[in-house]
């Protein structure tokens, strides 16, 4: 039987920092989670824990530099987040994608939810007066969805509000 | 007066520069961290990264920064005074939507044009914040019945 895995999903800077701050909490003595993580990032500075067991390098869903060459570079990046899905799941089975943004969350969370994952977002912390674009977009498909800050309350109605992880 | 101007991951070099230029000779001890930017400050002392940041933020009386949430609550969260300066070389929008937020709600000074920023410190010790309240992620325990169907 494949194992059963929570799947880890954050970019670089804030969400990875929150994502390191998610997991201390979740693998502590309180909450204890007891099946393992597996990881997708952004970049290769990858979440080190004892509890996370592998991670995956894939590309930002959106550059933040806008520009011809990276706009050349979507459909091999799709290519690859396809494959990633298919290596993931033939490896694990995914209880629960996890993410605290950003976009890269959204395909990840599509795919899985399909297998019956339970999808979990947390909008970042530096929002406060607009919502993120995969927060719009992860309100949405969400089974879970938690602000950081009270004051989004107006923009996600039936968001649970859950402090900050900075 | 001690002053950290810290840009955090993302270089600003306009800002550096601002600072490095118009306010030599000044009696205020400035310090940088610059991140990877290519300019490099002439007037006062400068680093690229530390890893004790912490300490330069205790140490300083003001401390002005990029928009970027972790740096923020950590200051406010230490009660430190800050003047928020926006990033708006970046592509993204949210450094405006946290300055705003912190500027509104009297928690922080949050600066758009370099231009008043020297009058911004002049004044910095004239002023009053708010603090502000941090309340630490508290839903780990709900994430984890969740996940395994308890709930």
């Amino acid at each position: 039987m494949k194992p059963k895995i929570v799947l880890l999903i954050y970019g670089s800077g804030g969400h990875k920092t929150e994502m390191e701050k998610l997991i201390t909490k979740l693998y502590s003595e309180e909450a204890g989670l007891e099946v393992k993580s597996v990881g997708i990032a952004e970049n290769k500075s990858f979440i080190e824990h004892p509890m996370v067991i592998e991670t995956f390098e894939q590309s930002p869903l959106r550059d933040k530099y806008f520009s011809f060459n990276n706009f050349m570079r979507i459909p091999r990046i799709y290519f690859n987040y396809f494959s990633c899905y298919k290596t993931i799941r033939k490896k694990y089975n995914v209880l629960s994608v996890i993410s605290t943004g950003p976009g890269l969350a959204i395909p990840f969370s599509l795919l899985f939810k399909w297998k019956k994952a339970k999808i979990i977002f947390i909008e970042t912390s530096s929002r406060f007066e607009s919502e993120s674009y995969a927060g719009k977009v992860m309100y949405r498909i969400a089974d879970k969805f938690y602000i950081q800050n009270n004051s989004l309350e107006i923009f996600y109605p039936s968001a649970i509000y859950s402090g900050l992880l900075l | 007066m001690k002053i950290l101007v810290t840009v955090g991951t993302t270089r600003f070099d306009t800002l550096i520069r601002f600072i490095d230029q118009t306010l030599e000779g000044s009696l205020i001890e400035f310090t940088f961290q610059i991140s990877d930017g290519n300019y490099k400050p002439v007037n006062f002392p400068y680093f690229s990264f530390s890893d004790d940041i912490e300490t330069y933020y205790r140490e300083s009386d003001l401390v002005i920064c990029h928009a970027g949430a972790g740096t923020i609550f950590k200051l406010l969260e230490i009660r430190k005074k800050v003047i928020i300066v926006p990033n708006t070389e970046r592509i993204d929008n949210h450094q405006l939507d946290i300055a705003n937020f912190m500027e509104r709600n009297g928690y922080a000074i949050t600066i758009r044009d370099f231009k008043l920023l020297p009058i911004a410190i002049e004044g910095i010790s004239k002023i009053t914040l708010k603090p502000f309240e941090k309340h630490d992620f508290d839903k780990a325990e709900e994430i984890v019945s969740f996940i395994m169907g308890k709930t």
